[in-house]
């Protein structure tokens, strides 16, 4: 018998070849040099060079580690691109916030820059990984560090906590999404996506077992009721730029993997996952939005409000179940998200003057007089949250509800839309405390020009989705369609 | 020449003045109070000027354009192509969104003028500026956006505008330690939440059931649709013509209800006037509060097939959206005209008169007098601006006048309570004499402004027979009627006598910044019925002497194209006379002028001690005493039932049963029981909190364990596994199903 | 004995066992008995899997449940000593609501998998694996060893794997630093 040579094709791996690569120099440099802002440098230039590499694969389809006779193990299409493209942004973002953050709570650790690039290899795996075995690997790469990310402020009890809590739980929900994935392959023999969609027949109580198995997984990761209760707890405990961070990075890459072995391997049994995703998600949005309502905590609201924003995703990916067009309505989403988040979490940093402090509602008493264009930019990115026009905000949420009423989910955009009105009470009730009150804060503010670029990009970026919302729709549409391509051609 | 090309300027200019307001004019401000006050200010009133100019060259490139819309495309927003999706940013220039522009940079120039003054020594001074600019820029989105999601980000934007006006002196406590401004702005923002959730509903609808939102594109698919009579596939169901359009037009109703304060989301209005005076002025009188009017004139061809198509009837087959819409305003003007003969404060009479009025134009375009509603809406505009302007300069005496007397000082002193004033015409003269003019105007006493634009509603009222249109000429005389009687009543109690508090006995005259507005205004208030003059006898042509009578009317019509298919025999709107209707005007001047004198007799005369006084109506006027029986008959029945039913109107019903019950108990404590109930019960103790319960009178849980936490992360762990395990019976559920 | 051959009476006997020592985990006051009662619940589910033949999994549930597992959760509870000594109520509030949620779980999976396992597997896993003696066939240790490093099987999983592990080590190292550091303090 020939031995036929398996297909690799290392270029198409190389964002994370990158990262993984600069994670691994880190740790040895770690051994000679002892100055952080080495450390800083050469993880932004890393992760722009993963971004550069990534763009340039855009429009193409790749597929590597092929097995003879089998399916490619990691594949690269527009999807994938695009959602790296957001994850190694969120990357950018969190350097540039953490900067002198980091510097002034005394956690600027080289550790600290390994971790979170091993996390971003992780997470950008989980878009292209065509297998769920890597898919479960991925996932357990990109969480592994965000435990101990989460923990980075050992001294803190609030901190230790919630790294504990994040680990405990994380642990327990990839136990039952290995499960999951068992139970697919006990029913179809294969953990090849492609394979899986070859084998799978409609109705089979042992994928749908898997199913819900898997989808438990991914739920935990994007904090989608009722799987979603570490949320607030781990983001009111980790240091601000690692919720940043992980509020970002963990979620979108949730939501890649779920897109794609969803869509790729089980559409066999769209009609039952739509459903369940379609519930979950008005669960999410309502306990979300609600109980956010009562939070005076900025970064437990913004927790309650990452909840929620995974519920409007959901609805995304439940439509995506009917039409492939929803998915660049969540791309779209997902890009909004990215950049709102990020400068809201920016404005959090610039005012938490010591560690865990400056973080609760009153904190923004009188802001809009002590410092008007921080505030305004805060301004911005709670409309933009709330989704009101013209930002990206609502660019995202306006696809999302269109996609749920091709799909036939109207009362799903119903809900979404009603629990997006209250959702106004709490984003604007920030823009309240800032600009209708008088503070008698004297803690500085500490904006410095890293924090100031990335806001402006998160500015920009808001802005930009929000008045042109078209071009950037056509963008994330492109990204769709490798995906279903895919699981045409197999 | 056209100049259509400038529209874009239109919005660039209030852009500019926000940018210079927010982002340096507060620089100036704190350089040089004097210097920089002027920059600010009046850098943000030229903006403004700049804007009307640009208004006013519009209106002539229409007349040179034959009156044809344009629609001016800036850039491309939203674009689904597989959909077929696409909403360009675009501004629609026609005849009727030039006379909202009109009015709205008009009005507003001069507001602004008067700004400078009012706001003088504001700490905030240039922010407030930076704020009207911004509301000019939404506003007028609003009004010249060509589809109806331009429109809903113009109806958002004012929204916001409104909050943060009304908030403006956030941090002002009362007396009683109520955040007085900051509530109300948050009050006002959350009813308007009700109503901007029907312009979404409607929004998407019109989407469905049309495929755009283009109002072109709309109003002729529908039409379409409307003449073939063919049912509509919404969600893979048949839906009738008829039930579609009268869903769209009756969420535009409950969206008009918030932002135009109708029955029974007016609530808000009132509490609005807590903002400074120019605001009420400007948002809560002239401009935002007339956007439903706007909305439901701009929809005027959804709204006359939704008064004809089978299977509209909404309420026992008999009512139609439209007749609705003249309920609601009808029944709103009643309401609010009967309110204001309880209040004291010389803003909250005028607050609840621009309720009532807005209930004027609601009813008037739900009888299908759009023209007429329009021409009430520029009118008002003027004399309501006026009066508010006004009294707020009055206000401004009151607390130059307060401040005089310093060594008996009182702190309870309201500037504002009309029970301190009295005899002020002696102290302000321009002041006095244009309130009075407004307040004339606002009466309908001929040949003032009001007169005709009200006129015109009643006629229209009176001219159509059928249930719902001598309802609503009923409703609205009597409301035209209590309109003149708390006018009357509050000329008096300011202006009139002797002053009844040694603050109105010293108060002075306002600025020349504050007066000259007043002066141009109280000149549009008298003269602004020209521009709609109807025929006074049956012969004359459009055309009479050089002059144009009904010129707003064919000016209008170019917009309105429920007029045409009226002619071409697809609608059938109601009728409207072109004729003055000598009984109905004779009859309500009539009514107007006595219920003025009535007022004048009958509101107290008690010139010394003010704010003892329970309530002036209960005081017997002298006049009265020469007079037994009659004078008995008026106190012992006609004065305790008037209060009766005022203060049941006011008390009950408005308050007790609206803001009480409806809005705080049932709205407010459901929504913030049901959130505390979430948050506590359902999520934090969810699964610990119930089994808690149950078995905790056999657990030893010391505090600390409580602190380890390890509770809490089994009860999050258990959480999950009960979420797997549902996930599991659901799908289970779904194979079997 | 009662008609039943030699292994199902060695199986009933091993699952008592089993099943014997998972009740008392749950129910024992002393957590440490309690991790003690674990390991004999783990052991008798390894020689479960020797009785079904499957020798690998059997080596690798002693290895990995009984060397690496139990070990860590001892090593835990011995480092907590408070906790080590105290006496601990074994149920709390939860207990209810967990067990019930346990039986659910577990009738449904059951019904499952006895009504719908399928008999072969359509694809085999390791047919992935390239072509070998057929002596070693036998050897499922082998095989699953080759398909670790072998390009055409799993090569990629087991190397990010490893990447993995080694960011778990650096985490583990990072939060003992500062505890070595006090200590030497």
């Amino acid at each position: 018998m020939d031995f036929q040579p398996p297909i690799i094709n290392l270029l198409i791996v190389a964002p994370l070849l990158i990262t993984m690569g600069a994670g691994l120099f880190l740790m040895l440099l770690n051994i000679f040099c002892k100055r952080d802002g080495v450390y800083y440098w050469l993880t932004l230039a890393a992760i722009a060079a993963a971004l550069v590499q990534n763009v340039a694969m855009w429009g193409h389809e790749y597929g590597t580690f092929i097995a003879r006779g089998s399916y490619p193990m990691v594949v690269s299409d527009n999807f994938s691109v695009f959602l790296n493209s957001i994850l190694l942004l969120s990357g950018i973002g969190t350097l540039l916030i953490s900067r002198n953050y980091l510097h002034r709570t005394k956690l600027e650790r080289p550790e600290f820059y390994m971790l979170m690039l091993f996390s971003l290899s992780g997470m950008m795996m989980m878009g292209m990984a065509n297998d769920l075995i890597l898919v479960f690997v991925a996932l357990e790469l990109l969480s592994i560090p965000l435990y101990i990310m989460a923990g980075l402020a050992v001294s803190r009890d609030d901190s230790k906590e919630s790294a504990m809590k994040y680990f405990l739980l994380g642990a327990f929900s990839s136990g039952i999404f290995v499960y999951g994935i068992a139970l697919i392959y006990g029913a179809t023999g294969a953990t090849a996506l492609p394979a899986v969609y070859a084998v799978l027949e409609a109705g089979s109580p042992l994928a749908m077992a898997g199913t819900a198995f898997l989808m438990v997984g991914f739920a935990f990761k994007i904090g989608a009721v009722p799987f979603h209760m570490w949320t607030p707890d781990v983001y009111e405990g980790a240091p601000t730029v690692v919720t940043a961070f992980m509020s970002v990075g963990a979620k979108v890459a949730g939501f890649a993997a779920l897109l794609r072995v969803f869509t790729v391997a089980l559409p066999a049994m769209s009609d039952a996952w739509m459903g369940a995703l379609a519930l979950i998600a008005a669960l999410t949005l309502i306990i979300g939005n609600v109980v956010a309502l009562m939070q005076t905590n900025i970064k437990r609201m913004l927790g309650y409000s990452s909840i929620a924003h995974a519920g409007y995703l959901l609805i995304g990916v439940a439509a995506a179940g009917q039409h492939s067009e929803a998915v660049g309505s969540v791309l779209l989403y997902m890009l909004a998200y990215l950049f709102t988040t990020m400068g809201a979490f920016g404005v959090v940093i610039a005012l938490e003057h010591k560690l865990g402090e400056g973080i609760m509602l009153e904190d923004y008493k009188g802001l809009a007089k002590r410092n008007p264009w921080l505030s305004a930019a805060m301004l911005v990115f709670m409309l933009s949250l709330t989704g009101v026009p013209p930002t990206g905000g609502f660019s995202g949420k306006f696809y999302i509800f269109r996609s749920a009423v091709e799909a036939n989910l109207w009362w799903l955009a119903i809900i979404a839309i009603m629990t997006s009105v209250v959702s106004g009470y709490y984003y604007l009730r920030v823009v309240f405390y800032m600009y209708m009150f008088d503070g008698d804060r004297t803690e500085p503010v500490y904006a410095g020009t890293a924090l100031k670029t990335g806001l402006l990009i998160a500015l920009v970026g808001t802005l930009w989705l929000g008045f042109f919302p078209a071009g950037w729709f056509e963008l994330a549409y492109k990204a769709v369609i490798g995906t279903t391509q895919l699981l045409a051609g197999g | 020449m056209n100049a259509f090309g400038l529209a874009p300027l239109l919005l660039i200019f209030p852009v500019i003045g926000v940018l210079f307001n927010g982002l340096v004019g507060r620089k100036f401000v704190e350089a040089d109070r004097e210097i920089g006050e002027k920059w600010t200010g009046w850098f943000g009133t030229i903006m403004a000027f700049s804007a009307f100019a640009v208004a006013v060259s519009l209106f002539f490139s229409l007349q040179a354009n034959g009156h044809h819309a344009e629609v001016v495309h800036l850039f491309d927003w939203i674009n689904i192509p597989s959909a077929g999706f696409h909403v360009p940013w675009a501004m629609r220039i026609d005849t009727l969104s030039v006379t909202m522009m009109l009015v709205v940079t008009g009005v507003g120039s001069l507001i602004h003028i008067y700004a400078i003054g009012y706001m003088h020594g504001d700490k905030d001074f240039s922010r407030f500026f930076a704020y009207l600019n911004l509301f000019l820029f939404f506003m007028l989105i609003l009004v010249s956006g060509s589809s109806y999601l331009m429109l809903f980000v113009g109806w958002e934007g004012v929204g916001l505008c409104s909050f943060l006006l009304i908030g403006f002196w956030f941090s002002f406590v009362d007396k009683n330690g109520v955040w007085k401004n900051a509530n109300a702005a948050r009050k006002a923002f959350v009813v308007n939440r009700i109503g901007d959730f029907g312009i979404v509903l409607a929004v998407i609808l019109t989407f469905w059931a049309f495929g755009s939102l283009e109002f072109d594109v709309v109003f002729e698919t529908a039409l379409e649709m409307f003449k073939s009579k063919e049912p509509l596939l919404l969600f893979g169901q048949e839906v009738a013509f008829g039930s579609v359009v009268t869903a769209i037009t009756a969420l535009f109703l409950l969206g008009a209800t918030g932002k135009s304060a109708q029955i029974p989301l007016y609530v808000w209005l009132p509490d609005a006037m807590a903002g400074p005076t120019p605001v009420s002025a400007l948002i809560h009188a002239a401009t935002m509060v007339t956007s439903g009017i706007y909305l439901i004139v701009r929809s005027n061809t959804l709204f006359e097939m939704a008064r004809l198509s089978v299977g509209s009837e909404l309420l026992f087959g008999v009512i139609s959206t439209p007749d609705l819409v003249a309920l609601v305003g009808a029944s709103t003007a009643l309401l609010a005209g009967l309110i204001a003969f309880t209040q004291f404060d010389i803003k909250g009479v005028l607050a609840y008169s621009t309720v009532s009025q807005l209930g004027f134009m609601i009813a008037a375009v739900g009888m299908g007098a759009y023209v007429a509603g329009m021409f009430h809406l520029m009118m008002h505009a003027f004399f309501k601006a006026l009066l508010f302007m006004s009294a707020g300069s009055v206000i401004h005496g009151m607390e130059h006048g307060h401040h005089h007397l310093h060594d008996h000082d009182d702190d309870d002193f309201d500037p504002q309570d009309m029970r301190t004033m009295g005899g002020l015409r002696n102290r302000m003269n321009i002041t006095s004499v244009v309130y009075i003019i407004g307040a004339l105007a606002l009466a309908g006493i001929v040949p003032l402004a009001g007169f005709w634009s009200k006129d015109e509603i009643l006629a229209h009222a009176s001219a159509n027979d059928g249930g719902i249109f001598t309802a609503v000429y009923v409703m609205l005389v009597i409301a035209a009627i209590s309109t003149a009687f708390y006018m009357g009543r509050q000329l008096k109690m300011v202006f009139f006598g002797e002053p009844r508090h040694a603050a109105a006995a010293h108060a002075e005259e306002s600025s020349n910044l504050m007066t000259y507005p007043l002066i141009a205004l109280a000149a549009l208030a008298i003269v602004g019925g020209l521009a709609n003059l109807p025929h006074f006898a049956a012969e004359h042509g459009a055309e009479a002497g050089g002059f144009s009578y009904l010129a707003l009317e064919h000016w209008l019509e170019h917009s309105l194209h429920a007029f045409e298919l009226t002619e071409e025999h697809v609608l059938h709107m109601p009728h409207t006379p072109i004729q003055i209707q000598w009984s109905v005007a004779i009859i309500s001047t009539i009514l107007a002028v006595g219920s003025i004198s009535l007022a004048f007799f009958v509101i107290y005369k008690d010139t010394s001690k003010a704010n003892s006084a329970p309530d002036p109506l209960q005081k017997t006027p002298i006049w009265w005493t020469s007079v037994l029986p009659l004078n008995t008959l008026y106190m012992d029945y006609f004065i305790p039932a008037f209060n009766r039913m005022a203060k049941w109107v006011a008390i009950s019903l408005d308050w007790v049963f609206w803001h009480d019950f409806v809005h705080n108990r049932l709205v407010r404590d459901m929504f913030v029981t049901f959130a505390a109930f979430t948050s506590s019960v359902l999520d934090q103790k969810g699964v610990d909190g119930i089994v808690n319960g149950v078995a905790s009178t056999t657990r030893r849980l010391s505090g600390f364990l409580r602190q380890t936490e390890s509770g809490y992360v089994r009860s999050y762990a258990l959480s999950i596994f009960m979420g797997a395990v549902l996930l599991v019976i659901y799908f289970m559920f779904a194979t079997a199903g | 004995m009662f008609g039943l051959e030699f292994d199902q009476i060695f199986f009933v006997l091993i699952a008592a066992v089993t099943l014997g020592f998972s009740v008392l985990v749950v129910t024992m006051r002393n957590l440490f008995h309690a991790a003690l009662a674990l390991m004999v619940a783990f052991l008798g589910v390894a020689v479960t899997y020797v009785t079904l033949g499957a020798g690998f999994l059997a080596m690798a549930q002693l290895l990995v449940y009984i060397g690496a597992i139990s070990i860590l959760i001892i090593f835990g509870i011995m480092m907590t000593r408070r906790i080590m000594s105290a006496e601990e109520e074994p149920f709390n509030g939860q207990a209810g609501l967990a067990a019930f949620t346990a039986v659910i779980f577990f009738a449904f999976t059951t019904y499952v998998f006895i009504n719908y396992w399928p008999a072969v597997p359509a694809v085999s896993p390791l047919a992935m694996a390239p072509e070998v003696d057929p002596a070693m066939i036998d050897n499922s240790v082998v095989l699953l060893g080759q398909a670790f490093v072998n390009p055409n099987a799993y090569v990629l999983p087991f190397e990010v794997a490893s990447v993995m592990l080694l960011a778990a080590l650096v985490g583990s190292v990072f939060i003992a630093k500062p505890r070595i550091q006090e200590a030497e303090a």
